[in-house]
């Protein structure tokens, strides 16, 4: 770009008027299709669009609460279920093993089928003491199927982390727990981040997922909407609130990698 | 300690990767103060030795004390061990994550417990000290590799270990880089510190060593004085290596 010829500038206007012809022909088509009027009331209702928002709002910041805490617990329980699998020691086999199992079964469960199982099971058995309320148990599927992927993605960042890292910090006198703690995590999660968001933004989608037990969140707000109203703009509403944070987030994702690969190609080693 | 026990005896070790015994039975004293210089083949258990003394690698039979205290009982800790050891590498590993005074203050602040600040005056000054003081914030990866190398010197240094021990340290350096990093070895021996070092320099050896060993097949061959052992070796292996160092080729007439 900063070594802008003609030849750039040329190519940026033939970027431009692709894009145009592109996207022009697509909405021409999709205008002129026989049932767009009736599409564009159902989904596109400026008005429906105006009422609806500020409830569809409102729902989304409890959305944002239930992925905020979860991701907060996947990072801790994540960790912690991969330094569990990167453990040696024989005496701990079975927790290993436990941890094994975790990360297969709860990775291979719809994450669906996970919220159902929870939100309306466990409440069901009707224990003492165990809590009922939706929220809990949906946020308890949400951080235990993520825990799963995103123990696997520090795994392979701990083990991207090459040993004679740990044979100089166990040389200079650290123990083997100091050695992970300053020398190999932080080189470790430092490499994950771009995989870490990943599963991040799949989280934040699938938080629409405890709509389904009854907490009021976007989607299960936009869905109180239309059944009031049957026009379905309130999805509309509800995508663009979801897009609004998932987009960013992405594009953050996609900078880290591509800044992680220049780093990788350009520095000695 | 009395002064004249070795600070670190090897006696009849054997270590064994699998299939392939790497140490057969080797033996070595090192008094202190000493300069000791493993040469040999690749694959002789130089490199192995050195981390079985730093309890790197667990050795399989045989026995070794550093500083009176036996390393191969299964009581002891590694961890006190390792304090009174200094460790160089032969890829320098440097913690990429942490500028050079970070890399040089870790372990005497969280192991030691050395106050952060004078932990770093004292990184400040052995830095100055082998030329390197405006590094001090720079990272491992700013460093040509001969710089790399004198940082992780000073790492090792600033735990002030008892015992150096160098794995073929300058191995991975570029020709023109090789004689900073020996001459800071050599001031490092005109101030009496003891090593252990594996090298493939002969005349490092030669002018700092006070002894040489040669190891084949896991053992010590032959060892004594630099240049007893450099310019008239009597055992036929050691010589067959030394021929081949100095003349790789094989150009010239043999013996």
């Amino acid at each position: 770009m900063s070594a802008g010829g003609r030849g750039d500038q040329f190519g940026g206007l033939i970027a431009s008027i692709s894009t145009l012809v592109f996207f022009g022909v697509i909405a021409f088509a999709v205008v002129r299709s026989p049932g767009w009027d009736e599409v564009k009331q159902q989904f596109f209702d400026g008005e429906q669009f105006r009422t609806t928002f500020p409830a569809i709002l409102d729902a989304f910041g409890t959305t944002v609460k239930i992925f905020l805490i979860a991701e907060a617990l996947v990072l801790v329980l994540g960790l912690l279920i991969a330094l569990i699998r990167m453990t040696r020691t024989p005496v701990l086999f079975p927790i290993r093993f436990s941890a094994i199992v975790y990360t297969d079964v709860m990775r291979g469960i719809p994450m669906l089928l996970l919220v159902y199982l929870l939100g309306f099971g466990v409440p069901g058995l009707g224990i003492d003491g165990v809590p009922t309320s939706p929220i809990f148990w949906g946020i308890t599927a949400l951080v235990l199927a993520y825990s799963a992927y995103v123990a696997e993605v520090f795994r392979a960042g701990i083990e991207s982390i090459h040993p004679s890292q740990e044979s100089a910090a166990r040389a200079i006198g650290l123990t083997r727990l100091q050695a992970l703690r300053f020398v190999v995590l932080p080189q470790a999660i430092r490499r994950v981040i771009p995989p870490l968001l990943n599963d991040f933004i799949s989280l934040q989608k699938d938080s629409a997922l405890i709509g389904t037990l009854g907490v009021v969140e976007a989607l299960r707000q936009a869905q109180i909407e239309t059944s009031a109203s049957f026009n379905y703009t309130p999805y509309i509403v509800a995508a663009l609130l979801f897009l609004a944070l998932t987009i960013p987030l992405t594009r953050l994702t996609d900078w880290l990698v591509s800044r992680e690969r220049r780093r990788q190609g350009g520095g000695r080693r | 300690m009395s002064a004249s026990s070795p600070l670190v005896t090897v006696h009849q070790v054997h270590k064994a990767f699998g299939d392939n015994q790497v140490l057969a039975g080797l033996s070595l004293n090192l008094a202190q103060h000493e300069v000791v210089c493993l040469i040999g083949p690749s694959g002789s258990g130089k490199s192995t030795l050195l981390r079985c003394i730093d309890m790197l690698e667990p050795i399989n039979q045989g026995r070794i004390t550093v500083d009176g205290v036996d390393i191969t009982s299964p009581g002891c800790d590694e961890n006190a061990v390792r304090r009174g050891i200094g460790m160089v590498f032969q890829g320098y590993n440097l913690f990429p994550h942490l500028s050079v005074v970070g890399n040089i203050t870790l372990a005497p602040v969280r192991v030691r417990g050395d106050n952060r600040a004078q932990a770093r005056e004292r990184a400040l000054e052995l830095l100055a000290r082998f030329d390197l003081a405006d590094k001090a914030d720079a990272f491992p990866d700013q460093l040509s590799g001969g710089q790399q190398q004198r940082v992780a010197i000073i790492r090792a240094l600033a735990m002030d270990p008892k015992l150096l021990l160098l794995d073929e340290i300058t191995s991975a350096l570029d020709p023109e880089l090789v004689g900073e990093v020996l001459n800071l070895l050599r001031d490092l021996a005109n101030d009496g510190m003891t090593m252990l070092v594996a090298t493939h320099e002969m005349s490092f050896a030669r002018e700092v060593a006070t002894r040489v060993c040669f190891l084949d097949g896991g053992v010590i061959v032959e060892e004594g004085h630099p240049t007893r052992v450099l310019d008239t070796p009597t055992a036929p292996r050691t010589r067959q290596f030394l021929d081949r160092v100095i003349n790789p080729m094989g150009t010239s007439q043999q013996r």
